[in-house]
């Protein structure tokens, strides 16, 4: 469906190029891009509760969520305790990570910029590495008989503190250097410094704790509890209404630092701003699902490419719904429908997510002006 | 009257350093700008230019001295104040992807938009205004990656004036555009100072075009020296040789253009008239010949007959004449003889 619509606003404009005409209708296609992507949304969130190791007929989740009772006790106990909570979260964690990789890529004015480019993974990882890994006062038996709730909660709170310590040191350094690249470069050999840690650390531990170490790095929608939504879902709508705030502030730093500037643009404020954003979207996700990768860095990349603009004020919506849409996919590709297994999700963002976008992008043809030297 | 709409007083411009001496470029410069005219700064590579420029942006902070803006200090304008009195057209390369000449035009409104920036009807109104203001109406809809750098131009000057400025601040707006085009933005710019009223202050290394076109020159030396006046009268005074001066180089003060000099090249005695005779001397000086007046040092003799399409030259070293069909044939024939 956004498919055609879009081929035809590609047809319309070749037609009249140039012609004022075109953009009365190239809005109103555009605007209909939102209906339909949340009509896609929806659907893919009902099938994301259908499908599973156990199938339930979409008629029976909505009638379920709507209080009627199930044909089957357990279906309603499956839909409660897992399968809603891993489609709320996946919705808003993508939608999350995908605002939080727009407004870098604006920011930096970087194609290559993502959620994570602050370092803010690196420090959660290393929060997490410390409390599996290192945690010697913990036995073993402690560590594995907490890991319901508790432990859980424990690399929450590690990973969390982790993306905070980084927040604050990018904040120091951010008021004082005026050129906003420095962060970016100071981001990246930061991570370098993270892994590194990580790493020695993973050289010293033993295989089980490795082991857990390594599955929250896959990332995974399913741990996230209603509990602990309760916690999540305030945190990203907040950090979700602040990019919009901001809007005004990325459509100005389009223009670079200097002209954002000059049309009164409070730059260090807005920057300030906008790594706070991002690092509440991208760190409380992380800390909740562990380091997504991917979709922060492309779905901004098919927003621009599907509504073909760089006003943030189309684009925000635009990458909220879309990267709801790419998570739940994800999540329910990860699920590998019908049989006992899951897949690491990183793995499915990546193998299945990255073809089709590129294919997207590709066959669009437009990305490169996105960027433009 | 001409309103006085920026004045520099004891300027010192440069760069504050941490931990190291304070770098000045130039210092103690006195300038004033008024509203309708537009002013032209000049000087060599490195003399300043940006850097005095940027200094009245309220880009980077004076060393010493004062800037006033319609008689109030600069430093006292609040950022958005400061929005709405002066706008600039920078040198950086703007890559602002899926946008088009609208949307980025209007980005020129942010000073007076909402939280969200929103265009208002009204804003709508002085977006077109300005894209019509620079010539660029059929530009509107198309996206600003598309355009020529002309054209890019033209909207950034838009952009400029959406802004709504009294004082616009250009740096090199010509830079990398074509004569005409250079001539157009020029002319565009003068426009838009005599009918708006703005002052309009730029900095080129266009010489003709700004003596041309600029109502004002202001000439900033290697030694951070500032000369203000109306171009002739700069041209008389002989500002632009002391400007400009350098080795091989000088200033031709009839023609306001700089011609190459080279003192020990051999003479050569032309004869002609109009065109033919202008540019055969600046194909000789070119090649390093010194065209003199008197018949007895030179070397050689070059004629320019005839006009038009019969134009053809005759060159005589001693007692062979020769006659060319094109100033190619004649420098070979000198390069070749003498």
């Amino acid at each position: 469906m956004l498919n055609s619509s879009e081929g035809n606003v590609r047809r319309s404009q070749k037609v009249m190029n140039g012609n004022a005409a075109m953009t009365t209708q190239w809005r109103t296609l555009s605007s209909l891009g939102f209906p339909v992507l949340i009509i896609l949304l929806f659907a893919l969130f009902l099938l994301d509760l259908s499908l599973g190791s156990v199938r339930i007929p979409a008629k029976s989740i909505i009638g379920m969520l709507f209080g009627r009772e199930p044909a089957q006790d357990t279906w309603l106990k499956i839909l409660h305790l897992f399968r809603l909570p891993k489609a709320i979260t996946a919705i808003l964690a993508g939608a999350a990570l995908a605002v939080s990789g727009l407004q870098m890529q604006t920011l930096f004015r970087n194609p290559l910029a993502g959620p994570f480019v602050l370092g803010i993974n690196s420090g959660a990882s290393l929060g997490v590495a410390l409390v599996i890994l290192w945690s010697g006062t913990v036995s073993q038996t402690t560590l594995f008989a907490g890991l319901g709730f508790l432990g859980d909660l424990g690399l929450i709170i590690a990973a969390g503190l982790g993306a905070s310590m980084v927040l604050l040191f990018v904040l120091m350094v951010s008021r004082r250097v005026q050129n906003v690249m420095t962060l970016l470069i100071l981001g990246l050999l930061f991570g370098y410094a993270t892994s590194a840690v990580v790493s020695i650390l993973l050289h010293f531990s033993i295989a089980e704790r490795i082991h857990l170490f390594i599955s929250w790095t896959f990332g995974s929608f399913g741990g996230v509890t209603w509990k602990q939504l309760k916690v999540l879902v305030p945190i990203l709508l907040l950090g979700m209404v602040m990019a919009f705030i901001s809007v005004k502030s990325l459509n100005a730093l389009l223009l670079g630092e200097d002209y954002s500037r000059s049309m009164g643009l409070h730059v260090k404020r807005a920057r300030l701003w906008i790594i706070c954003t991002t690092a509440l979207l991208a760190g409380s996700v992380t800390a909740f699902c562990g380091p997504i990768a991917f979709i922060g860095v492309a779905i901004p990349h098919l927003g621009r490419s599907l509504f073909n603009t760089s006003d943030h004020r189309t684009l925000i919506p635009a990458v909220v719904l879309l990267g709801g849409i790419i998570a739940v996919v994800a999540d329910i590709v990860s699920g590998l429908p019908g049989t006992q297994v899951v897949l690491p999700l990183n793995a499915v963002t990546s193998l299945i997510g990255a073809p089709v976008i590129a294919w997207i992008i590709l066959s669009r043809r437009n990305l490169r002006k996105t960027f433009a030297s | 009257m001409n309103e006085n709409l920026c004045t520099v007083h004891n300027l010192a411009t440069g760069y504050r350093l941490p931990r190291r001496p304070t770098y000045v470029v130039t210092q103690g410069l006195e300038l004033s700008l008024a509203s309708g005219e537009l002013t032209c700064l000049i000087g060599p590579n490195g003399s300043g230019k940006s850097t005095l420029l940027r200094t009245i942006a309220g880009m980077q902070p004076p060393i010493e001295g004062r800037i006033l803006l319609r008689g109030k200090e600069l430093k006292t304008y609040t950022q958005r104040e400061l929005s709405r009195f002066l706008s600039v057209v920078l040198t950086d390369r703007v890559d602002v992807g899926f946008l088009s000449s609208y949307a980025l035009v209007a980005l020129g409104r942010h000073p007076y938009t909402g939280w969200s920036g929103r265009i208002t009807p009204d804003d709508d109104e002085i977006v077109r205004w300005a894209l019509n203001a620079v010539g660029a109406d059929e530009l509107t809809h198309r996206y600003v990656t598309e355009l020529s750098d002309g054209e890019r131009q033209k909207i950034m000057i838009a952009r400029a004036l959406a802004q709504e400025p009294q004082l616009m601040l250009l740096d090199e707006p010509t830079a990398f555009l074509d004569v005409p085009r250079r001539v157009e933005i020029m002319q565009l710019l003068r426009k838009l100072a005599l009918e708006t009223g703005k002052s309009i202050f730029m900095t080129t290394h266009d010489l003709e075009l700004a003596i041309r076109s600029a109502d004002r020159i202001c000439l900033l030396s290697m030694d951070g020296r500032l000369q203000t006046g109306v171009p002739e009268d700069l041209i008389l005074r002989g500002a632009f040789e002391e400007t400009f001066h350098s080795e091989g180089v000088r200033f031709d003060r009839e023609k306001g253009h700089f011609t190459i000099t080279e003192k020990r090249g051999t003479r050569i005695f032309l004869e002609g008239r109009g065109i033919g005779f202008q540019w055969t001397q600046r194909a000789l000086e070119r090649e390093g010949y010194v065209v003199t007046e008197s018949k007895r040092a030179a070397r050689a003799v070059v004629r320019v007959l005839g006009g038009g399409k019969g134009l053809h030259w005759k060159s005589s070293i001693g007692e062979r004449e020769l006659t060319h069909g094109t100033l190619e044939d004649v420098l070979a024939r000198l390069k070749g003889d003498l």
